[in-house]
């Protein structure tokens, strides 16, 4: 039998004979590469899943003309922005509801979601009111209220009532469509609210000013501010937590890995005694711990994956993307971790005369 | 006997010893560490979405058609304060009060009609009853501002940008709000309506437009529990008990009636996107955190017994040995136990030492404060490194229970 034939023939036998202690050894890689990849993967989901929760305070930007109004044709420029999310235009001017002071607002109806709305979204030729005019003018809903503006008297149904707690509570609102045909501004726009990622937020926003020309364009800090102070925040948070993880991962593992080596010392004064080279031996341990480190990286990869995926659908209700490399990054950690637990001990004991180990000291 | 048989056990592999410890602490540190982090989260989540604005406004009662075409209504100043003394006044974070009016701006010869705002930028205000005191003003509500240059003091005045770069007003110029002189002290930029108006110091807007003591709106800042179906019903359709179990909860609608009841003449009204979208942000993290802690100690529980079970199997010769002498099952459990209890006490103190660490560098690092120590960690820290321990100990015991002596002392597996 050649060299190499007896290194493959002990490595077989050697696992085959512990299989046991392998399948230990192995599981323990693979829940700490588990945990690692699991916990890198939320790292780098994270920005984009809370993000996703954020975008509900609204816009972060906003693109309006000092004095006057927009034509809404500049609106197609906004579509070829990658880091917009979502825009929409929207229209005021000072009118009057049953001869209270209110504010018309004309908006995309479909961003109304998440306002409080006591009975339906308007259709066509409908309003909502805001509440501090429903108390001041006491209209049910189904109701008519005359709309004083651009010098007409115009009845309008009351669809329901809104409160936000903001300026729309003392305003009319109605879509962006019917406020532009009610004040004579069709085809025109007051202001156009926009979202867009918000790690690159400045940047986007020189992008749109230099689209629309004569438009001043501004990030609403109230927003911008708040949302990225607090992703990085969480992604700081996550990045630490990770970090901890694979410390203290790494650190347990070798712990395992490096008292199965000890405990084959025996093994390895046997080995010397019958002729074995430190060379020889030290492979042998090296590549098993190698194949023991690939395995477990493996099938921790794929337990670490899961795991990413039912965390996220526990707190986020929707998968998370995980990067590709994270495969050959948990393969990697594998491999480094068994050789180097197996490789420390392995030094020492190698260079102990066979006699001294066979004898048990 | 058992204690000798266990000194000798582990002075003889102290290192194999070793090694268990370090594993069995790195697994109750993780778990212990993130179970420190999910106490303490909500509280922290919860400060830092305060930096997206007041989530309650309060405003002046409406009543009839009077009150909004023409006439005008207003709060009392003096009522700002007992905002602070409500059942919930711990959750107050932040007040800020305005008066809102309209208002002519000249400069050199230009002129426009603004609406200026008298409020407080940073305001102590003694708390009645107390040493302590409390701050209010614009920066307690909203963070965001950015004003180039600094915030009015009394005969200050600050621009709006766009209102600046409108009339060419610089900082250190000084223009007329109704004829009167002000110093602009500085511009804000928020790319909201602020950058159209004017502010000044309260007490220079009241006295500005005859209107001593009053404001028009007051926003808040709190601290709140997110709403859930309980806290959407109507507090007029509530039984007794439910009416108490939503007051005494600090959801913004009841933090909002009590600022109500302190307020003379003022409705108080939640901000809703923002409290809403609190809440479903919060939710979010909290769990994220529970699923994270839930997962490392599973995972922790699995990589420790994986330790053990290595450690512990390479022990069979010494078990078919004590067989052979004599030992009968429950010895051989009773010895192999009470090194798992060893460990997993050592092990437990000391993974609870590093998550204090660890829970206090991620609390300083992240949120700029510590998290907050609980005693009660060490306890449970042990409890989890005993019970895996335990636990990792079971298959090798099964598995030593099973070995005939002279077939592991001929060399056998």
């Amino acid at each position: 039998m050649t060299n190499r034939q007896w290194f493959f023939h002990v490595l077989k036998n050697s696992a085959a004979q512990r299989k046991g202690r392998v399948f230990v050894a192995s599981a323990s890689v693979a829940i700490a590469a588990a945990v690692v990849t699991a916990a890198i993967g939320l790292s780098l989901g994270i920005r984009q899943k809370l993000g996703g929760e954020l975008k509900a305070y609204g816009a972060n930007a906003i693109a309006s003309k000092a004095e006057g109004y927009m034509d809404e044709s500049l609106l197609s420029a906004l579509s070829g922005v990658k880091a917009i999310e979502s825009y929409s235009g929207q229209l005021y001017q000072a009118a009057a509801a049953g001869g209270v002071d209110a504010e018309l607002m004309g908006i995309d109806l479909k961003r109304a979601s998440g306002w409080k709305i006591k009975g339906s979204l308007p259709g066509e030729g409908e309003t909502l009111l805001g509440v501090d005019i429903q108390a001041a003018l006491r209209t049910e809903e189904g109701g008519t209220v005359v709309l004083s503006v651009d010098g007409r008297e115009v009845p309008v149904r009351v669809s329901g009532f809104i409160e936000t707690g903001g300026a729309e509570d003392r305003a009319v609102v109605m879509s962006l469509y019917d406020a532009q045909g009610l004040t004579g501004l069709t085809g025109k726009l007051s202001a156009v609210l926009i979202r867009a990622a918000s790690d690159s937020l400045d940047e986007t926003v020189r992008k749109v000013s230099a689209l629309m020309p004569g438009v001043t364009v501004k990030t609403l800090r109230q927003v911008a501010y708040a949302e990225e102070s607090f992703l990085s925040k969480v992604e700081l948070l996550m990045a630490l937590v990770t970090l901890v993880v694979v410390v203290a991962s790494g650190i347990s593992v070798s712990s395992t890995m490096g008292a199965t080596v000890l405990e084959r010392i025996k093994e390895i004064g046997l080995m010397k005694a019958i002729g074995g080279t430190k060379k020889m031996i030290g492979r042998l341990y090296l590549m098993e711990a190698a194949l023991i480190g690939l395995a477990g990286g493996a099938a921790g990869y794929a337990l670490g994956f899961a795991s990413a995926q039912a965390v996220s659908m526990g707190a986020f209700k929707s998968y998370i993307a995980m990067p590709f490399y994270l495969v050959f990054l948990s393969l990697g950690l594998g491999l480094l971790i068994a050789v180097l637990a197996s490789g420390f001990p392995l030094g020492p004991a190698l260079r102990q005369s066979p006699s001294a180990i066979l004898r048990g000291e | 006997m058992l204690l000798s048989l266990l000194k000798h056990s582990f002075l003889r592999q102290k290192k194999a010893m070793a090694m268990m410890v370090v594993s069995v602490s790195m697994g109750t540190a993780i778990a212990a560490s993130l179970i420190a982090l999910s106490m303490d989260i909500k509280g922290k989540v919860s400060k830092e979405l305060r930096s997206f604005g007041a989530n309650i406004t309060v405003t002046p009662k409406i009543e009839g058609i009077a009150g909004i075409a023409g006439q005008r209504r207003y709060l009392r100043e003096e009522d700002i304060i007992r905002i602070k003394t409500i059942f919930w006044r711990h959750n107050i974070v932040g007040i800020a009060p305005a008066l809102e009016e309209n208002a002519e701006l000249s400069y050199g010869d230009k002129r426009r009609k603004i609406t200026a705002v008298g409020t407080w930028f940073k305001k102590e205000l003694p708390l009645p009853g107390e040493t302590a005191k409390f701050e209010a003003g614009v920066t307690t509500v909203s963070p965001w501002w950015a004003i180039e240059g600094s915030p009015p003091e009394a005969g200050g005045v600050v621009l709006g940008s766009s209102l600046s770069r409108e009339l060419g007003v610089r900082e250190g110029d000084e223009v007329l709000l109704d004829e009167r002189p002000f110093k602009v002290t500085g511009i804000v930029e928020t790319g909201g309506i602020e950058d159209g108006r004017a502010f000044l110091d309260l007490w220079d807007m009241q006295q500005l437009k005859g209107l001593p003591g009053k404001v028009s709106t007051i926003s808040v800042s709190a601290l709140t529990t997110p709403m859930d179906e309980f806290a959407y019903k109507d507090p007029s359709l509530m039984s007794r008990k439910e009416y108490e179990k939503w007051y005494c909860t600090g959801y913004v609608t009841s933090i909002a009636k009590q600022i109500e009841e302190v307020v003379a003449g003022g409705r108080a009204k939640p901000v809703w996107h923002i409290a809403e979208t609190e809440g479903i942000v919060l939710g979010r993290m909290s769990m994220l955190i529970y699923l994270l802690s839930a997962a490392s100690l599973l995972a922790s529980a699995l990589g420790v017994s994986t330790t053990m079970v290595a450690g512990l199997l390479r022990r069979l010769d010494e078990i078919g040995l004590m067989k052979a002498i004599g030992a009968d099952g429950i010895q051989i459990i009773v010895i192999f136990l009470s090194e798992a209890l060893i460990i997993g006490t050592a092990g437990g103190i000391a993974g609870y030492v590093v998550s204090i660490g660890v829970a206090k560098v991620v609390g300083l690092k992240v949120f700029g404060v510590a998290l907050s120590e609980r005693a009660l960690l060490l306890p449970v820290s042990v409890a989890m490194a005993l019970l895996i321990a335990a636990i990792g100990s079971l298959l090798p015991i099964r598995r030593a229970l099973k070995i005939k002596p002279a077939v592991i002392l001929k060399g056998a597996r």
